[in-house]
């Protein structure tokens, strides 16, 4: 299997969220949506990029010949 | 502005396994991204889950944290909103465990749908007091109101109140079906309308 071919996620699909609707629902809608402060996102970037980049263990005969796998370049 | 907007809506078609797969071979911006379209989401979940902002925040770090650290192995079919919603949750129960003993019966998602009586099931539709939503502090009762939830219903509350997933997705992350996950949104409501109509 080719690196592309690899599936890290699969996307899930619309379903069905049906149920009614009450008082409560609206209520609770009223809480508002908090912003994440842009400290806080730079603060977690920064730890991240002082961290060793991540490398993808692939069993070696199934990377084949794909010169575009990290381990490769 | 157009360009801006274009920008935006190209990096929002780009799949979570496209970006994860940039960030394998060491595209910073790519994670960038996972953390710009799923930190507010998290981020809500987290607050009103444990209602502290410093707690909220850290928790968050950790979560992506742990993104970056696992994403090699991250080839399990899982969509990684439900893996990031079942990291932070996971870390907010560590969190409640620390500050209180919380009964194991209480974390554990049992599928007890069979247990439930038919009336247990049925929403309770009986109207709050008009008064309630005239409460200046309506905002601060409804944040109560989740605190005093018991954890596993807590958390199928939070994730649709605040993470705003879909049943399906809530079952994802609490590894049960999208119908148990329906019913003990079903079972949390009377629990949060006697929290709401209790006097403070």
């Amino acid at each position: 299997m080719q690196y592309s071919q690899y599936v890290l996620f699969s996307d899930g699909g619309v379903p069905q969220d049906d149920l009614p609707i009450d008082e409560l629902d609206t209520l609770f809608e009223q809480l508002p949506q908090l912003e994440v402060s842009p400290s806080l996102i730079a603060r977690i970037l920064a730890t991240i990029s002082r961290l060793p980049r991540p490398t993808l263990c692939i069993p070696k005969e199934e990377l084949g010949d794909n010169p575009n796998h990290p381990s490769s370049v | 502005m157009q360009v801006q907007e274009r920008t935006k809506t190209q990096t929002s078609e780009i799949s979570d396994g496209i970006l994860a797969q940039q960030t394998l071979v060491g595209d910073q911006r790519a994670f960038e991204l996972l953390v710009q379209r799923y930190s507010k989401p998290l981020y809500n979940f987290i607050y009103r889950f444990l209602g502290d902002y410093d707690q909220a925040s850290d928790i968050l770090q950790q979560v992506f944290l742990q993104l970056y650290i696992s994403l090699p192995k991250l080839r399990t079919g899982e969509p990684l909103k439900a893996w990031l919603f079942q990291v932070a949750r996971n870390r907010c129960l560590d969190e409640l465990r620390r500050k209180h003993p919380i009964p194991f019966s209480e974390l554990e998602p049992a599928n007890d749908e069979d247990d439930l009586s038919p009336l247990a099931t049925i929403a309770d539709s009986s109207p709050l007091p008009e008064e309630l939503a005239e409460r200046r502090d309506l905002q601060q009762s409804l944040q109560k109101a989740i605190q005093t939830l018991p954890p596993r219903f807590r958390s199928v509350v939070t994730l649709r109140y605040a993470g705003q997933l879909r049943f399906s997705e809530i079952g994802q992350v609490l590894s049960m079906p999208e119908a148990t996950a329906k019913t003990y949104f079903q079972r949390a409501k009377p629990l949060l309308r006697a929290a709401l109509t209790q006097p403070a």
